[in-house]
């Protein structure tokens, strides 16, 4: 009920479910018995934030501690935003209502660069100051999480404390360092070195100093004395016996994924070398087929969800999938779950899979060649043939399907005009295959939906430079005026938000004031088409002095200082060279199964499955 | 099978629930139940559950009515009550569960009692809610004008709320946000709730 109180502006928005909190499983404490408060922040709305697992996962780690109560808070919609800002309503949690800056600690998940903006905005809108240097002991303490952190340095300037890595172990042992500090009448500045000097995996901007060269590339990134140059990310070493949520609440509204998520392994054995993933979650870790299945039941029960999906990088790399399908089948079809495998490579075995598990529900089939050609899928590692390609839509088809999603991406490195034809020429053969058999009363559609590279920390393609908005244009509009019939369903990606995800990608702390000169000028929900405006991003970095093509445009040498060369997420960059390399010369990697590429994620430890 | 008619109660911030999300809210309550529910047949089942008159969104109530069935018969109604009362999000309480006794398509008319927060007085409140209502009113082809009066049985007034009996038919039904927004501007807020439902001769609904 205690959200409540806002209740003069909840019956003046479009879905107010996403403000009231109250949803069936909430964590809810006795504040006489806490002595540390945490908010949990999604910036992005609430139908996304919930259905983000992260999310459920680490307030739970935290809510187990007594004495700690863990809240929650999302990006309020535009229309919400607008009647908070003209009745001076403060940013606030679902759980208690109680404004974020009466929180003892803010938590921020970054999960895409687009977000940035509505985490400034979500400051700003808890009217915290959105400076850490401009934040006194009586302000939250701001700390950050999440994909993005591997590269935490355009927020670096609004967050007090970065955990870099799998969070489960790290933020309980930070919400002690912090409780600890805050007995001890410890400043914040005091528990923020504690933080950095002795736990690991935690990254504090302020006691680094950069310095840059004339050209804008950075000359030096320093550690204050004691601070540890690289840090190293955090993993979870043996995944069967981490905690995991079972529980958490159920939302009302519908939400993106409104299901039951069982992960199964963490980390990916592929190695594509544009995907930033399949890189920093390394190494391959899995869970047991029993361990999943018990919790699967307990998320079953204790939630009456009638679907059920498997998370992870590939359904199909899992080692037991056979026997853990069959181990959940034994009671899903009875209890009428309905379970869904996600996965983005091609082979047969998996369809023969979907046919078994689908059962109950049939739901649509996606595959993701990436590239056009064998020569560019070789630049990128993706381990597949056209031949795999064409006799897995036909096992697709003889299925019974009509319909299949093919993603492709353009701008990849050595992309010539050929590689782009290849996917018009791949999507006809597709087409082709349908037909070459008798299907009588049938039509076929391929979609094929074609996105912008945007090079990413972390990767073989970290140095690379993305290729122009009118050179993507150009691309985007030669493969249009090549396709030839009606049956495939062109979509493409719009180049200029891919242009600004990828200097927010690749940028350094500089970025920090066009982010507040954007929360100036009321830019926020950047993902959202509806929100997302070009014009004012370019104005926003002139006006700040910031050259959006040395971010997006520069090709990088290997010798330069990257901003994210402080974090260490496992994998080598020696190793990311090599392949940088490799990918020049069109050489595939072999996945980690089948050998070792020594990348350098096993020093992290763990159960892995396949480092040597 | 059993044949079950649950009466609940739906209070604070659950009102902000729409009734498509407060009817897949209380499916999965069903699922967690424990109870043996009757689910549809065919490619796609999901828990039969239907509503006798949907709530609108931002309405309490303290008498709302649901069916489902169940396939065990061995069970009293009072231990279905208590599965369901273990299982329901908070602001959702089952009264009591029985038998149907009436047909849903004999519902007929719900109780509304209309808090007010507003400079009218009652006299002037009772005043505008009598005679013609006419207000502009969003159908499937545009905006129309329809007298609202005619879905009105009764109306009484006292101290700013406002009790109302109005038609909640399957097919001709008033929802009594309209009869607030027809007073106009000076009703700065009002909290809605739903007393009862009844059939034609104005019996309780069972």
């Amino acid at each position: 009920m205690n959200t409540d109180r806002y209740s003069h502006l909840l019956s003046r928005v479009e879905k107010p479910g996403r403000y009231t909190g109250n949803e069936y499983g909430e964590t809810q404490k006795n504040l006489d018995e806490i002595d540390t408060r945490m908010c949990f922040c999604f910036p992005d709305t609430y139908e996304i934030g919930m259905s983000n697992l992260g999310m459920k996962i680490l307030m739970g780690c935290v809510n187990r501690l007594d004495g700690v109560w863990c809240e929650k808070s999302f990006a309020p919609w535009v229309d919400m935003e607008a009647l908070m800002r003209e009745t001076g309503t403060k940013l606030f949690s679902l759980e208690t209502g109680d404004p974020l800056d009466k929180f003892d600690i803010v938590a921020f998940t970054l999960q895409y660069e687009l977000c940035y903006t509505n985490m400034v905005n979500m400051l700003s809108l808890a009217e915290i100051p959105l400076y850490s240097e401009d934040r006194g002991e009586e302000h939250p303490l701001i700390i950050a999480g999440g994909p993005c952190s591997y590269n935490p340095e355009p927020v670096a300037d609004f967050v007090d404390v970065f955990s870099i890595g799998e969070g489960e172990e790290a933020i309980p042992e930070l919400v002690e360092l912090y409780r600890k500090c805050k007995k001890e009448g410890k400043t914040k500045k005091e528990f923020l070195y504690l933080a950095a000097t002795t736990l690991e995996g935690f990254y504090v901007p302020s006691l680094y100093d950069v310095e840059y060269n004339e050209d804008g590339t950075i000359r030096s990134f320093t550690p204050a004395q004691g601070v540890p140059a690289k840090i190293q990310k955090r993993i979870i070493k043996d995944l069967d016996k981490v905690y995991y949520p079972t529980k958490s609440e159920i939302p009302y509204i519908e939400t993106v994924h409104d299901r039951i998520v069982m992960e199964i392994f963490r980390g990916c054995i592929r190695g594509c070398r544009f995907c930033q993933a399949g890189m920093v979650y390394r190494p391959y870790r899995e869970k047991t087929p029993d361990v999943i299945d018990a919790c699967a039941k307990e998320c079953f029960e204790n939630t009456g969800y009638s679907e059920m999906s498997l998370s992870c990088l590939s359904v199909s790399d899992y080692t037991r999938l056979p026997e853990l399908i069959d181990k959940l089948l034994l009671w899903t079809d009875e209890k009428k779950v309905s379970l869904s495998l996600p996965s983005q490579r091609i082979d047969a075995f998996y369809e023969e899979l979907m046919e078994k598990v689908m059962s109950v529900r049939k739901s649509g089939m996606t595959f993701a060649p990436e590239a056009g050609t064998q020569r560019l899928r070789d630049v990128i590692n993706k381990n597949i043939t056209e031949e795999e390609i064409l006799s897995a839509c036909r096992k697709a088809f003889d299925g019974g399907r009509n319909s299949l999603k093919l993603y492709f991406m353009n701008g990849l490195p050595t992309e010539t005009d050929e590689d782009i034809l290849g996917i018009a020429n791949l999507s006809q053969k597709i087409v082709d295959e349908f037909y070459s058999v008798k299907r009588p009363g049938r039509k076929v559609e391929v979609g094929i939906s074609v996105s912008c590279l945007v090079p990413k920390p972390f990767t073989p393609f970290q140095w690379e430079k993305q290729d122009t908005i009118e050179e993507l244009r150009r691309k985007q509009m030669l493969l249009r005026d090549n396709i030839k019939t009606r049956k495939i369903r062109y979509s493409w990606h719009e180049a200029k938000v891919s242009h600004v995800e990828a200097i927010f990608a690749k940028g350094n702390r500089k970025l920090s004031r066009a982010l507040v000169e954007a929360n100036k000028r009321g830019q926020r929900f950047d993902g959202w088409d509806e929100c997302f405006d070009f014009e004012k991003w370019m104005d926003i970095f002139a006006s700040v002095g910031i050259d959006p093509a040395f971010y997006a445009n520069r090709q990088m040498s290997y010798d330069e200082i990257l901003p994210w060369d402080h974090i260490d997420c496992g994998v080598t960059k020696e190793f990311l060279m090599r392949e940088s390399e490799k990918a020049r010369a069109a050489v595939t990697t072999p996945d980690c199964r089948t050998q070792c590429s020594a990348c350098g994620a096993n020093k992290l430890g763990g159960e892995r499955k396949c480092c040597r | 099978m059993l044949s079950v008619r649950m009466f609940f109660s739906k209070k604070g911030t659950i009102r902000y629930v729409s009734h498509l999300d407060l009817s897949r809210a209380i499916s999965r309550a069903l699922v967690r139940s424990g109870l043996d529910i009757v689910y549809s047949e065919g490619y796609n089942p999901h828990v039969k559950l239907v509503f006798i008159q949907p709530l609108s969104i931002f309405q309490e109530s303290v008498y709302e009515a649901a069916d489902f069935r169940i396939h065990n018969e061995d069970i009293s109604f009072e231990e279905i009550t208590a599965a369901l009362n273990r299982v329901l999000p908070e602001g959702l309480e089952v009264m009591y569960t029985a038998s149907p006794v009436m047909d849903i398509s004999e519902c007929a008319y719900a109780t509304y009692s209309v808090k007010l927060d507003t400079d009218m007085s009652d006299d002037e409140i009772r005043d505008e809610l009598s005679g013609e209502m006419i207000i502009n009113k969003k159908t499937k082809s545009g905006y129309k004008d329809v007298d609202i009066s005619e879905f009105v049985k009764n109306v009484s007034v006292k101290d700013g709320t406002v009790e109302m009996t109005v038609c909640a038919a399957c097919n001709r039904a008033l929802n009594p946000a309209l009869a607030v927004q027809y007073l106009g501007d000076r009703v700065r807020s009002s909290l809605i709730t739903r007393t009862g439902l009844y059939n034609e001769k104005m019996e309780k609904f069972i």
